[in-house]
């Protein structure tokens, strides 16, 4: 039986959008196509207006590590390699030497607010910080599109809003696509379009009008006191 | 787009370390068949090439271009074995001596005989020779002289003793050249100590010997004509090669034998022979080893066995890889590198162990091991084959995944 049955969907470069649906409604599947991960058992699905299932595994394995970077709701970190070393890990698939590997994976690093923690192994940080190096290793190879499955599904809130936060931030700064799915609708409200989907089919489209502002929201959590006054 | 698989090797051993040393206990004992494998390969070769070496220096003992003469027929067990028929005769050596050729000729006849020092006694074999004999074998007296061709010419009853005679007849400190000996009741006076020559070719003593004057045995002790060995040395090895037939043709004429009838007397290359006890040692050497070599294909399934659990364990870590653009490709190169370096680090070990265990073993057991670097290079070609055998597998297994499942997998 067939997972999608008809999806039409077009998005556009730089665009920021989440796709909602409960689960089993097929959005993991679409975006393991759009990843190229998997391939379509039927129709089409062209990346940057190249047509995808025509590709070799080999070609497939280098477009996800050129142009796409996944963020997991598992953060799906290497367990037994350090936070440097798993972001490390796409530019060792590019064939990049390891002094500039180093080097890189270390700014990627420091960009997501992890210096200091480049020799941790996953399992001594938080979920918050093992979400941001996951975050790290999607873009550590300046893709063109993020992926995110539920990033924040295994994050409580402030910390889904710190993640949230840095997805807007690179998306406004860099003019990344970036394409989460989410059963969240509070969630899914952080971008700028949202697509629903049930059962393998596109039932709805919403455009944001006033996408919520994570690194705002963040900010007025900062400044509420930490116990309620009685 | 390149469609060529970019990753260093450097990156590739890198991943394949952090994978093993993440695994250090499973690692460890994955290994330790191809350690058992390479050392036991290395410790058999040695101890072949260590018995060849031993041969070839028996070899040289003997002394070379060296043939030995022996009455009867090779291998006629009707009319007694060879060495068991009085057929060749002191004149018969005389006569090989005037054949082109042949450098010296030495006739031997032997008999046990008990020897006595005052009360001392001490049962050992003795040879009536000539005085060509220590010079064919290379064999020079440790005191006194050897017997030369006026006491064999006069029957004098003098004789030189081997090292092992000497100890078990007199005690420390005296000097045996001079003193008088009793060979079966005559008395004899020892003129002479050989040099010791350690253990023999046939695992007889070689020290445990007395040598007396030929005529003097053929006289006094033995009361008999015939001889019973005749050493001939040949010129040079071409002579070698070519003595048999002349010495055959010479005998068969001087003993007057009808062409039909079958030689009554064989002549032999012992080195001929101690070379095909080589040979023999060789092939020895080879069965060892290849049962040594089994114990490196176990080692190597071993290493299939436990890369298969760990495609299994790691399906999870093999979706990741992909997922960030690991191709296929690469991804068995990688399993294929961790197997490689498996194998390899056991081969190392192994190689050491082999090496250590080879210098332990002559100083343990006084067996001759031999170090050699062909055995080394052979075992460590053999632990990357295994490991590129036994991880392809389990390679191609961790490659052909599929990144969906493999992510999805708990």
């Amino acid at each position: 039986m067939p997972v999608l049955r008809g999806v039409n969907l077009a998005v556009r470069a730089g665009e920021m959008l989440a796709i909602m649906g409960a689960s089993g409604s097929g959005k993991s599947t679409l975006l393991n196509i759009v990843g190229c991960l998997d391939r379509p058992t039927g129709g089409i699905y062209r990346l940057e207006g190249v047509e995808v299932g025509s590709f070799s595994g080999t070609e497939m394995a280098l477009v996800r590590n050129r142009k796409i970077g996944f963020v997991f709701q598992q953060f799906n970190l290497l367990a037994r390699a350090t936070a440097l070393q798993n972001v490390e890990l796409p530019l060792l698939y590019a064939g990049v030497p390891a002094a500039e590997r180093k080097k890189r994976a270390a700014a990627m690093l420091a960009q997501v607010g992890l210096t200091g923690f480049e020799k941790h192994f996953p399992a001594q940080l938080s979920g918050g910080q093992q979400q941001r190096v996951a975050i790290a290793r999607a873009l550590v190879n300046r893709p063109a599109l993020l992926l995110a499955d539920e990033p924040t599904g295994q994050l409580d809130s402030r910390t889904g809003l710190e993640v949230l936060a840095i997805f807007q931030e690179l998306h406004r700064e860099t003019g990344i696509t970036v394409l989460m799915v989410t059963h969240d609708a509070g969630m899914a409200h952080f971008c700028e379009r949202i697509v629903y989907l049930r059962d393998g089919l596109v039932i709805g489209e919403e455009a944001v009008e006033r996408p919520r502002r994570a690194a705002e929201e963040l900010n007025g959590l900062q400044q509420a006191p930490e116990c309620p006054a009685l | 787009m390149k469609n060529a698989v970019s990753v260093s090797f450097k990156a590739l051993f890198g991943e394949a370390l952090l994978a093993i040393r993440a695994n250090k206990i499973r690692s460890l004992l994955t290994v330790l068949g191809i350690v058992i494998g390479v050392a036991a390969v290395i410790i058999m070769i040695g101890l072949g090439r260590g018995a060849a070496t031993r041969v070839t220096e028996q070899i040289q003992r003997l002394g070379s271009n060296l043939l030995m003469v022996f009455p009867g027929a090779a291998g006629a067990q009707v009319r007694g074995a060879a060495g068991m028929v009085n057929t060749l005769t002191w004149d018969d050596a005389r006569a090989i001596a005037r054949l082109p050729g042949v450098a010296r000729v030495a006739p031997e006849i032997s008999a046990g005989a008990t020897a006595a020092w005052g009360s001392q006694t001490w049962v050992t074999s003795v040879t009536g020779t000539t005085p060509e004999l220590p010079l064919i074998q290379n064999r020079p007296v440790a005191s006194g002289r050897f017997f030369d061709e006026q006491d064999v010419r006069g029957i004098a009853r003098v004789a030189v003793l081997g090292s092992s005679v000497v100890e078990n007849l007199f005690p420390p400190g005296v000097d045996p050249v001079g003193q008088t000996i009793r060979l079966d009741k005559v008395a004899f006076t020892v003129i002479g100590v050989l040099s010791p020559m350690g253990a023999s070719v046939m695992g007889r003593d070689a020290d445990d010997i007395v040598y007396v004057p030929l005529s003097t045995a053929q006289v006094r002790l033995l009361g008999a004509g015939y001889v019973r060995l005749i050493n001939v040395q040949a010129q040079t090895p071409a002579d070698l090669e070519r003595l048999p037939a002349l010495i055959t043709e010479l005998l068969r004429e001087r003993h007057r034998l009808p062409p039909h009838a079958e030689n009554d007397f064989t002549v032999r290359n012992l080195a001929a022979v101690l070379e095909a006890a080589e040979a023999a040692a060789g092939v020895m050497t080879t069965l060892l080893a290849g049962v040594a070599a089994v114990s490196l294909l176990v080692g190597g399934i071993g290493i299939m066995n436990i890369m298969l659990v760990s495609v299994t364990e790691r399906t999870k870590e093999i979706g990741i890889r992909m997922a960030v653009g690991a191709t296929q490709q690469v991804i068995l190169l990688q399993f294929l590198t961790e197997a490689v370096v498996l194998s390899l680090v056991g081969g190392v070990i192994g190689i050491l162990s082999g090496v250590l265990a080879s210098g332990l073993i002559p100083v343990l057991t006084g067996w001759p091991a031999a170090i050699s670097p062909g055995a080394i290079l052979l075992s460590v070609l053999f632990a990357f084959a295994v490991g590129v055998f036994f991880g392809y597998y389990p390679a191609r297994r961790a490659a052909a995944l599929n990144p969906v499942e493999a992510l999805r997998y708990e």
